[in-house]
């Protein structure tokens, strides 16, 4: 009995199932670099690390990051508005100095600093990605126009000559927001979308793509909304939605943990 | 894979044979078992042995399939795992208690551009409660290295293993 359940283990073992090893056409996003709150995540989501991890992937089409800027007009790489939900500091972020920043750093066992943008280093990275700027501080901060076109133009001028393989696509909130980035630079502006309804309404304005949270759009939604511009769906945390996801067959898929869905 | 495999074999094997054997002359005595083991990035379902020396050394090799990559994402994700340990309560049939350290290796294709491979290295401690059927426990952390092959590129993690099993002393 012993050896057939042995033998039967090993048969099982080596013949296990490993399907023929297929690339989808639909090219996959990191958000965050490594997954918001992803329990598998190798390193802090929006630092250096995770960053530098997400972009050795070659078959990985590109990250998102979240974008804030501190009181001395510095843009740091974070998702929240205050500091104390993911660090050892606190206060709101565009409240806090560089020099208060710079002590930053995360709770995790690795304790990765926060990360300003110009820290970022894409040296390394050998074929074309695409890096989404999700620029949080146009809602954490009280911004006014004139303020918003300097942080565009400074934005850019950060940017244009940091990788030729890397387009830099920022994902802004308001029309008039959107026309300062297009004229400082920026080549594609994409925003967020909570409904189909207002997917629409922001491809009219002149947005270049949305992002839409993958429950809120179904397949021919999906394919309504990219006859008017590129459509980014996300909110994709377990392997059965992120299948689900790409039969929708969406410009992109933002995804939590990227190995996942590119084993897929 | 198949020299892992065929090893695996060649240990279940000897372990039968040795079960008509006296344990004096033998100089050890063999479990075999069945385990859940979860680590970082997959939960294993493993088959192991467990060699006792004379002195209370253990050595237990398992080998397992992740389920997550295997079953959910069909990637094949095989896993070898070799931990030794030292019995504290050696004179103790019932109740082994004692620290182990661990080395893994596993690896799974995650596309065909990209081979991922792991090795682990932890320490902790096992237990076991039984005679004849033993249920057992292991629970270590350490450092684990990702590479992905095809880039000869490398990251370095924080890893765990915690193991729960039941085998049968042969």
């Amino acid at each position: 009995m012993f050896y057939r359940r042995s033998i039967l283990f090993i048969i099982l073992l080596l013949s296990s199932c490993s399907k023929d090893l297929d690339n989808h056409e639909v090219p996959i996003l990191g958000h965050a670099a490594t997954g918001l709150f992803n329990p598998q995540q190798m390193f802090k989501e929006n630092t250096a690390e995770a960053v530098s991890y997400a972009l050795s992937f070659e078959d990985l089409a590109g990250i998102e990051i979240d974008i804030q800027l501190s009181q001395d007009g510095t843009f740091w790489l974070y998702h929240d508005e205050n500091l104390s939900s993911q660090t050892n500091g606190n206060g709101l972020l565009c409240e806090s100095s560089d020099e208060y920043l710079n002590t930053v750093h995360h709770k995790t066992l690795n304790q990765e600093r926060l990360t300003t943008l110009n820290d970022l280093n894409f040296e390394d990275v050998s074929t074309s990605k695409v890096v989404f700027l999700d620029l949080k501080f146009i809602s954490y901060c009280a911004l006014d126009s004139i303020q918003m076109d300097q942080i565009a133009k400074e934005l850019n001028d950060l940017l244009v000559n940091k990788a030729d393989q890397i387009s830099f696509y920022p994902i802004v909130l308001g029309i008039e927001n959107k026309d300062i980035f297009k004229n400082n630079g920026f080549e594609k502006i994409y925003a967020d979308a909570s409904s189909f309804k207002d997917g629409i309404q922001k491809l009219d304005s002149g947005f270049d793509g949305v992002f839409v949270r993958n429950a809120n759009l179904d397949k021919q939604k999906v394919n309504e909304l990219k006859q008017k511009g590129e459509v980014v769906l996300f909110d994709l945390r377990t392997p059965g939605t992120v299948k689900k996801a790409l039969r929708k067959t969406p410009d992109f898929l933002m995804v939590e943990e990227f190995r996942t869905a590119l084993a897929i | 894979m198949r020299c892992i495999c065929l090893s695996m074999v060649l240990v279940i094997i000897y372990a039968e044979f040795s079960f008509s054997q006296k344990e004096d002359s033998l100089g050890y005595k063999v479990a075999v078992g069945k385990e859940i083991a979860i680590s970082r990035f997959d939960a294993f379902h493993s088959f192991y042995a467990t060699m006792s020396f004379g002195k209370g050394l253990d050595i237990r090799p398992s080998l397992g399939i992740g389920i997550q990559k295997t079953y959910a994402l069909q990637r094949f994700h095989p896993r070898f795992s070799l931990g030794t340990g030292f019995d504290l309560f050696n004179k103790n049939n019932t109740f082994d208690f004692g620290p182990e350290i661990r080395f893994s290796i596993s690896a799974y294709n995650l596309n065909n551009v990209t081979r991922l491979s792991y090795t682990d290295a932890t320490l902790g401690y096992f237990l076991s409660y039984g005679r004849k059927w033993k249920v057992t426990h292991c629970l270590s952390v350490g450092k684990g290295l990702e590479k992905q092959e095809e880039l000869d590129s490398s990251f370095a993690y924080w890893s765990f293993n915690l193991n729960l099993g039941l085998a049968y002393v042969l």
